[in-house]
C-alpha cells in the first residue's frame, strides 16, 4: 500500500490512510474458520506450518475456481472436454478415436 | 508447547551485613509458537507488528547477526511473545525479572535465548521460505 501511494500520489485510493488495517492475527483466524481448520491443530501446530497450511488451501481452492470457470468458458462455447486415461490418449492418436 | 528454565536474579539488602545480595535462580517457562505468539506480538509491539512478524523478526535478528547483549532488548520484546509461565505478567514485571546492567549475566541470558530462538525456528516442520 505504502509502495502504491509512492508511485501514484495522485492517485484516487492513493490516500487509504484511513481504511480500517486489520490485525494479521485475525486474518488468519479468518481463515482458519473459513477453511475449517480444527481448534486443537490452531492451539498445537506451529506458526508457519499453519500459515503454510492455510496458503496451501487457498491456492487449492483458487486453482478449483480456475478449472471451473475454464470449464464454464467451454461450455458455453460447446467445446466438450473430458479427462481421458493414458490408454485412451494413445488409441486416439493412433487414430483409432476415444470410443 | 516446548517447556524449558529461564536464568533470572533477584536481589535484596542483607539486613545483617548492609549489602546488596544478588541470589541468581531459574524460572520455569513454556515456549508457545503457535499462531497466539504472533497475537501476543500485535498486542504488545503494534509498531514493529505493523513491518513483519514475530517469525520474520527473530530470522532477522539471526540474518543480521543481532544476536549480541547489544541488542538484548530486542531479544526479550521477541521472547516475551513466546513465553508463557507463571512469573511473566507483563513486559515490564517480564523485564525485571533480568539483570541487564550485569555484562556476565547478560551474556549467560543472551546465549539461553539464542538456543531459544534455534529452537523456535527449527521446531516447524516446513520452511517459511518455501
Amino acid at each position: 500500500m505504502r509502495l502504491h501511494e509512492k508511485l501514484y500520489p495522485n492517485s484516487k485510493n492513493g490516500n487509504r490512510k484511513n481504511d480500517l488495517v486489520v490485525p494479521r492475527f485475525i486474518t488468519l483466524m479468518q481463515k482458519c474458520v473459513e477453511h475449517k481448520i480444527p481448534d486443537v491443530f490452531i492451539t498445537r501446530a506451529h506458526f508457519t506450518d499453519l500459515y503454510v497450511l492455510l496458503m496451501s488451501l487457498d491456492i487449492a481452492n483458487i486453482k478449483a475456481q480456475l478449472k471451473q470457470k475454464s470449464k464454464d468458458a467451454q461450455k458455453a462455447r460447446h467445446v466438450q472436454v473430458r479427462d481421458i486415461s493414458q490408454a485412451d490418449a494413445v488409441k486416439f492418436l493412433k487414430g483409432g478415436g476415444n470410443g | 508447547m516446548i517447556k524449558t528454565k529461564l536464568p533470572v536474579f533477584e536481589s535484596h539488602i542483607d539486613e545483617k551485613t548492609n549489602k546488596l545480595v544478588i541470589d541468581d535462580k531459574e524460572i520455569n517457562i513454556t515456549i508457545d509458537t503457535s499462531l497466539f505468539a504472533e497475537e501476543r506480538w500485535e498486542i504488545n509491539f503494534p509498531h514493529n507488528a505493523k513491518n513483519e512478524t514475530i517469525f520474520a523478526y527473530i530470522e532477522r535478528l539471526k540474518s543480521d547477526g543481532n544476536l549480541d547483549p547489544a541488542h538484548a532488548m530486542s531479544h526479550l520484546k521477541a521472547l516475551y511473545c513466546f513465553l508463557e509461565g507463571d512469573d511473566i505478567a507483563d513486559f515490564k514485571s517480564f523485564c525485571q525479572l533480568f539483570a541487564i546492567t550485569d555484562t556476565k549475566r547478560l551474556a549467560r541470558l543472551v546465549e539461553k535465548i539464542k538456543g531459544v530462538f534455534e529452537i523456535i525456528i527449527d521446531s516447524a516442520t516446513t520452511d517459511s521460505k518455501n
